[in-house]
This record gives C-alpha cells, structure tokens and sequence, in this order.
C-alpha cells in the first residue's frame, strides 16, 4: 500500500470515528469537548495559512475568530437578522478585518508584523470595551440566538447540530487546505515563506498573495467564531485575550506548523490532554508545557513529524533517527 | 537593427562609493554577450539594478524591446521578459523540483490551463535533465541540479533576456561542459542571454561579445578573442591578482 492511499484511508476513518461518535455516545460532557476539539483544530488549520505555509507572524488570526462571533452575535441579537445569516455575516466580518490589518503588513517582516497584528487585537478589544450597549462591554454578549430548523434546535441531542455543523467545517477547511497546498496561490505563499527575493524574481506578487493569504485564512475563523457563538449563546472580550491567542499557538507548534494534519493532530491531542489533566488544577498547565517542549524537542516538526519518523525506524534507518532533515513537513 | 536591451549610462552608488559608474551597452536579440571582470568590477550590481532586485539604478535609461523599464518595479521587469539567475543557487526549498517550475510560471489570464501548464512543466523538466528530480523537495538536489533548476524556472517565465551570474561556479569539468551546452540550447531557443562568469575560457566559447568591468566602468568591450589580448584587461586581471 503506497502512502497516498494509506493517508486516505486515515482520513476516511478518521471523519467515520467522528461521524459516529454521538451516535454511540450521548454524554453531554464530552459532546461539548468534542465540538471545542473540532472548532479549534478549524481555528488551528487557518492560522497554519498565515504562520506556517506564509512564514507571516499573524498574531490576529483570534480576532478574526472573536470579531466572527461578535459581528454574529450583534447582527442576530441586536438587529434581529435570522441566525441562518450568522456565518456569511461572521466570515465578511472576518475577512473584512484580515484586509484592514493586512494593509499595514503588507511588505513587513517578523516582529513588526507579530506587533502591528497584535496591536490590532487589542484595538479591536478596546472597540467590544468601549461599544458596551452594542457588545456587553466586560460582561461580554449574551443570549444570542441558537440555530433553528422549524421546531429542531441545534441545541437538541446534546447540541447534535452543533457538532456536526462543526464537523463538516472541519471537512470544509481540510479539503481547503488540500486545495490551497496543491493551488498556484498555495505555492506562491510558501514560495516566499522559502525566499521572497527569488519569488520576486520569478514574478510572484508579494503584496497580492499576502493579502489573498490574510483574506482566505481568515473565512474560517469568521466562520467558526460564528457558530461558537450560536453555539455557547455568547462572545466574550477573553475572545481577543493573550491565553487564547497562546492556547491555540500551542496547538499548531504542538501539531505541526506548515503541515496538513499537524494543527488538527493538535488541537485534539491538546484538547484531550487539557481535559484528561483538569483533576490537576494549575498544575496542569505544567504539565502540559512539559510535554510541548519534550514532543519538539524530540519532533522539531510536532506532532506531524511523528509518523514519519516511525516510518524510517521501520524501516531501520534509525541512524536518521536524529537527523532534522527527515522530520521536514508533509507535502 | 533596434538592441533588444539597450542599457544607457546607468549609475549606481552606495555613500561615498561607486558601485557602477556610467555604464553603457547593448544586448542585441538571438546574442550571448558575456560580461567579465575581477572581482568586486560590478558584475552582480549590474544585474541588481537592471532587474531593480533588490535595489534600482541612481540613474541612466534602460529600455527592453524598445520599452522603457525606468517606471516599472521588479516584478513588472520580470513580466516584461527580464529575468536573471543569482550567483548562488536559491531555490523554494519545500517544494518540489516540479513545483519550483509550476510556481515561477506566469499566473495572468490567458497563460494557459493547468493541464497545458502541467506538459509544460515536464518538457522543461526534460529539457534542463530534471525528470528524475521531479517529486524530490528542491532542498535536497545537489548543487549542479539546483543550479539549472534556477535556470529551468526563469526560463519557465518566457523571458526575452536571461541574465546568468556565475552559472558555473562551483561545478565540476563536466558539470561545465553540460552547463555550457544548456546556454547554447537556450540561445538557440531564442533567448538572448547576458552571461557573468570568471571562468574566462567558458565566456570565450559561448558569448558573441564580451564586455569587461573594471571599478564600475566597462574597461573593454568587443569580440571574446580580442578582449582576452587587451593589454588593458590583461593588467586589470593580473593586477587583481597581485593583489590578492
């Protein structure tokens, strides 16, 4: 069996155990962590545009995430538009925002790119602050409406609509993020995370695809913020905080940045650990850096450099065991 | 007959040091034209403010195929069909040879299907010896192939005029030889080529003309054969030497 079809039908099987996972298990406890899991591995997958295929240190990709759940929120809550409108609104929202930090970005490199992004969510954060009648302010926005089909609520069977409405995000953005690794676009944003001199030279348009790259990483999150949302009725300022912004950074490095399955391999293994070490208190934060730095330490390429790596052994390289240059991304 | 590239009295200077001053020449359509000089004459400048990648001239006129370049940026020149190679090999390290070649094609409408662009991509992959390499990431070819790699992607964006810097360096006899063949087969494909390379008998083989640089300033210019008597570039060389 070659490693393509291997790889589908790890794919395959993996969205099966997902598909039927509430049918066989109706425990609202890991319902809820099952959706979270979901809707980060999206979140991760996006920001793995910008961070990992672009090399672009876009530390804004959460706002687009919060600014899809409060565009959601207020336009649904505050103005009475059906909730069906609450994704194309969330994913506009977004992708609006990712043009206005973009501007700004568009031929910087590095920190000033982490600082000018970063200034942006916390602007934005100020914005929800100060905007209390329209946003909640601290408090954050509430009661926002649930999708509904007819008498079904998406809240129903343990908020069965909403984690398969996730899902098939999920679904959604891996089959994006094949076509955007295997796309002209896609090439272009890694050839200039490889050498921006020689894309110039080999005529890529650097401002073009930055702006493209900021504006297609940011649907998903406008679109996940948007059914998170719906999802837990609210959007809160912690949206725009530095620990989400951290926890999900975690998750891409702990996965795999510049990878396919790297951030989702993240987000859920992230997830699961989180949870499982909850008995721990604070201490599992700990525990949890611990194991980011001994899997990099270990895997410079995360998690995704793992199968890899099991394959050479198998294969009885060990020699390469310690060689970096085996554990380079997937393609 | 009107040059292909016709470059006037370009100038360009860094502080208080000239890095080229006043340099003039043409470049006619179907010729090789090689450029020599010791080092630290100007050569790699010369390509970098023709191409404005990563810095323009100061001033002077460059003019390809009867348009003017002054107003164009670095990627316009590229689309205009200027494209040079660098003297040390680069390449897009995480994609593959194929996809080295994919990515450097033009990306305008009307330049082709992804079907038309996928053949192309494999007669140049043919053309420069690349097929076995095609699925292999670009970062782990050894030198000679990342070097015509470089080549077969600047070719892969139709240029007019291919500036080749130091082609050779660092390849072995019959790395050269085979590097020399590939010029001549792209001259012969109708691309007019400006050649940079201290290995003089190399330049000697392949260009029409030959151009010598000296502090900046073109010491001599004229037939391969004669150029190498010139008593002039015989002592900037030799003295070069001395020197170091």
């Amino acid at each position: 069996m070659n490693v393509t079809a291997f790889n589908r039908i790890l794919t395959v099987a993996f969205f099966a155990v997902l598909f039927i996972l509430p049918l066989v298990n109706s425990d609202s406890y890991i319902r809820h962590i099952s959706i979270i899991a979901i809707m980060y591995a999206v979140l991760v997958s996006s920001w793995n545009v910008t961070l990992g295929y672009g090399g672009v240190f876009n530390f804004g990709h959460m706002a687009f995430f919060a600014i899809g759940a409060y565009a959601t929120g207020v336009m649904t809550k505050t103005f009475d538009v059906s909730p069906w409108w609450g994704m194309p609104i969330g994913v506009v929202a977004a992708v609006i925002a990712s043009v206005i930090v973009c501007l700004p970005v568009l031929r910087l490199k590095g920190i000033y790119v982490i600082l000018v992004t970063f200034a942006f969510t916390q602007l934005c954060l100020q914005i929800v602050l100060n905007q209390r009648d329209l946003t909640g302010g601290n408090f954050g926005l509430v009661s926002i409406p649930p999708l509904e089909i007819g008498a079904f609520s998406f809240r129903d069977f343990q908020n069965a609509g909403y984690y398969y409405l996730a899902l098939l995000l999920l679904v959604v953005t891996l089959l994006a993020m094949l076509w955007f690794r295997r796309s002209h676009f896609g090439r272009s944003v890694i050839a200039f995370r490889d050498n921006e001199t020689y894309a110039i030279s080999r005529g890529l348009p650097l401002a073009k695809v930055r702006l493209m790259t900021f504006m297609f990483s940011a649907v998903f999150p406008g679109a996940v913020g948007s059914v998170y949302a719906q999802y837990v009725r609210s959007a809160s300022p912690d949206m725009f905080g530095f620990s989400f912004l951290t926890l999900a950074l975690s998750m891409l490095l702990l996965g795999g940045v510049g990878t396919i399955w790297g951030p989702i391999a993240g987000a859920f293994v992230f997830t699961i650990i989180s949870e499982l070490l909850t008995p721990l208190g604070p201490g599992r934060y700990l525990v949890t850096a611990t194991l980011i730095v001994l899997v990099l330490r270990f895997f410079p390429g995360g998690l995704a450099g793992i199968p890899e790596f099991a394959g050479q052994l198998l294969k009885g390289r060990s020699g390469a065991a310690g060689d970096p240059a085996m554990l380079k991304d997937e393609k | 007959m009107t040059p292909l590239l016709d470059v006037k009295d370009i100038r360009k200077s860094f502080g208080a040091l000239q890095a080229i001053g006043g340099v003039s020449f043409t470049l006619n359509r179907g010729e090789i034209l090689g450029i020599a000089g010791p080092n630290g004459s100007g050569k790699s400048t010369l390509f970098n403010i023709l191409t404005k990648i990563p810095f323009p001239p100061d001033s002077g006129e460059v003019s390809l195929d009867g348009k003017p370049l002054k107003s164009l940026g670095p990627r316009q020149i590229v689309d205009a069909g200027l494209l040079r190679i660098f003297q040390t090999e680069m390449d897009f390290e995480s994609l593959t040879v194929l996809e080295n070649i994919l990515v450097s094609m033009p990306d305008k409408p009307g330049s082709g299907t992804p079907s038309s662009k996928q053949k192309k991509a494999d007669e140049l992959l043919e053309l420069f010896g690349l097929t076995a390499h095609s699925d292999r990431l670009a970062g782990e070819i050894n030198v000679y192939d990342r070097k015509r790699l470089m080549v077969a992607t600047a070719f892969a964006h139709n240029p007019l005029v291919l500036l080749l810097d130091e082609p050779a360096a660092g390849l072995s006899k019959p790395e050269i030889e085979e590097m020399v063949e590939l010029i001549r087969q792209l001259n012969r494909l109708g691309v007019s080529i400006i050649l940079i390379e201290h290995i003089i008998p190399l330049l000697v083989a392949v260009s029409d003309r030959l151009i010598v640089l000296n502090f900046g300033e073109v010491l001599a210019e004229g037939l391969p054969r004669e150029i190498v008597r010139n008593p002039k570039v015989v002592e900037a060389y030799i003295g070069n030497q001395s020197d170091g």
